[in-house]
């Protein structure tokens, strides 16, 4: 119970304010997931700003604020709708459909607890971010932000820690426990992955094969397995693309509600407080937003609003950023034009493409190259294809400049390919049903 | 898309997953995957947590290293010390004066570096871990 007590939390925030937004409860799955995530930041924040106030972590101060919180929005939901009959009617997902999903959770879960049973404090960024930087924060006091000064650590995620310190005031509390809530967690997060690839291809084409298959397919991709539950903040930055990716399409469809565009600018808000490649992410898709979707003026700036609102979070800690050591000499730009490197990043990338760990992805970018040049995508493909090409060209650019070029690539570029994996499996599978 | 070639898509599809699965279960690959479980160098903290016991009641120690910070660059000896702090916190460690301290929590690097510290006439050993990892005890000032 003490374990699932932060999530009741994320579930009551998340569908207060999904509710607040959109004038109903959320009824798809895909709704229910987006209500996931927007709980999750709710906490995440709520934490972090606490600590940024009272100076130091404080249990019964995150509790009063979270509790605080659901009564605001409590009282905000029920002003704005006086009579619950206002709100719009359910319109539920088949039965059958969620027994395959659950049948798929039920198989993912056994091959992931595998996994973790094995690594039990995750690799490098699980064992520093998601286990010690909490206990830094919880047992540190007032020396909590010495975390963001120095060192490497200021340029990792920020989330994560607020919400493991988060499930820590609400949940087991003592320190030794976090590592057991991290594992949970890494698991919840993995299983919100899985459905949002499930749902999100099963509404885009309507149909259950193609949505079983993909599904399927990766949760049998060993590393999509195992780095699952090892480095969870990448875990995090596939889920949010992929469900940030489906709202981003659903908002270019017609009919869009300025409500819809409040959503997804929150969203991208929240992936950019998750990890600086969420930064990056989240300025792509709102370049996107902006040049394929064209939204209407109000739209628009209720997008602009929700993320800008979220955004400051991280514009907040980049204040601590910017005492973190500078980082030019990891950098020289006119490096990048050696063949060498060209040379180096294709075979590492040919590696990893064809490598057995990798599940035989090789096949999507092929799949995907033939239809484009056979039959060509929809427009609700074109735009996710243009997010993963941008996405690509920024991270060979970034990588191009990089020195120290083999290790960085040792270290970054299978987290590149895991993140983007949900995003490429509902393309694929859209494009493959319906071109 | 046809329904003979969404059969034999789909079929193509599930034998690839059968092969996934066989390499999940296959013994190197687990072992691949999970490289990291005992290997002290991906996790530089770990060790630290030995020292844990014997700084029980300590507000603030010292860390010393015998590696060589570069002009304010990140780099391995920030991982090691972001990780050390993180692992032996509520006690904070004071890299940058570190000899004002009762305790001093020491990474050496170089082997050579131990023998220099022992020559520390106020010094006493409280724990050593391995060839790196020191505790050393002086005398209150």
């Amino acid at each position: 119970m003490n374990l699932l007590l932060p999530y009741i939390f994320v579930i009551i925030l998340g569908t207060l304010l999904f509710a607040i937004i959109q004038r109903r409860y959320p009824h798809e799955p895909l709704e229910m997931i987006v209500t996931f995530w927007l709980g999750l930041g709710s906490c995440a924040l709520a934490t972090f700003y606490t600590l940024v106030i009272i100076g130091h972590y404080d249990r019964p101060a995150i509790q009063t604020v979270t509790l605080s919180l659901a009564g605001l929005l409590y009282i905000i939901y029920r002003l704005r709708f006086k009579s619950p009959s206002s709100l719009a009617k359910a319109n539920l997902t088949p039965l059958t459909t969620w027994l395959w999903f659950l049948l798929l959770a039920v198989l993912f879960g056994g091959l992931m607890s595998i996994h973790a049973a094995h690594n039990p404090f995750g690799d490098w960024d699980a064992w520093s971010f998601w286990n010690y930087i909490p206990r830094y924060i919880i047992l540190g006091g007032s020396h909590w932000p010495d975390l963001y000064i120095y060192g490497q650590e200021a340029k990792h995620p920020w989330a994560l820690p607020a919400w493991n310190v988060f499930g820590s005031a609400w949940g087991l509390g003592a320190v030794a426990a976090l590592n057991i809530f991290t594992r949970f967690s890494s698991q919840v997060f993995a299983l919100i992955t899985l459905a949002t690839v499930f749902f999100g291809i099963l509404k885009l084409t309507r149909s259950l094969i193609p949505a079983l298959l993909a599904s399927l397919w990766l949760l049998s991709i060993p590393i999509f397995t195992s780095h699952s539950v090892s480095q969870y903040a990448d875990i995090l930055m596939a889920g949010l693309i992929a469900i940030n990716m489906l709202l981003l399409v659903q908002t270019a469809c017609p009919g869009t509600t300025q409500a819809d565009a409040t959503l997804l600018g929150l969203l991208l808000g929240l992936m950019a407080f998750v990890k600086d490649d969420g930064i990056l992410c989240a300025a792509i898709m709102f370049g996107l937003l902006l040049w394929s979707v064209k939204l209407n003026k109000k739209s628009c700036l209720s997008a602009f609003g929700a993320f800008g609102t979220v955004f400051l979070a991280s514009l907040f800690i980049k204040y601590w950023l910017s005492l973190a050591p500078d980082a030019e000499h990891l950098f020289h730009a006119p490096q990048s034009i050696d063949p060498l490197r060209w040379y180096l990043i294709g075979m590492d990338f040919w590696y990893l493409f064809t490598d057995r760990l990798y599940g035989g992805i090789v096949i999507i970018p092929v799949i995907l190259i033939l239809i484009k040049f056979s039959v060509g995508w929809k427009k609700t493909a074109g735009i996710m294809a243009n997010f993963l090409i941008a996405y690509l060209v920024c991270f060979l650019g970034f990588v191009l400049i990089r020195n120290n070029l083999v290790n960085y690539l040792a270290g970054a570029s299978y987290r590149f390919i895991f993140q983007l994996l949900p995003l490429a499996m509902i393309l694929l599978f859209t494009c493959v049903d319906d071109p | 898309m046809s329904k003979p070639f969404y059969y034999f898509v789909s079929v193509g599809l599930l034998l690839l997953v059968l092969l996934n699965f066989q390499t999940i279960m296959q013994e190197e690959a687990l072992t691949t995957l999970e490289h990291t479980v005992d290997n002290p160098a991906e996790m530089p903290g770990k060790p630290f947590l030995g020292l844990c016991p014997f700084l029980k009641d300590i507000h603030v120690a010292g860390y010393y290293t015998d590696l060589i910070y570069q002009d304010n660059r990140p780099s391995i000896q920030d991982y090691i010390f972001e990780q050390a702090k993180a692992a032996l916190v509520p006690t904070i460690l004071d890299r940058f004066h570190p000899g004002t301290h009762e305790y001093v929590v020491m990474y050496l690097n170089n082997p050579g570096s131990f023998a220099q510290v022992l020559t520390w006439s106020d010094a006493t050993v409280v724990k050593r871990l391995g060839n790196n990892i020191i505790l050393l005890k002086r005398l209150k000032k």
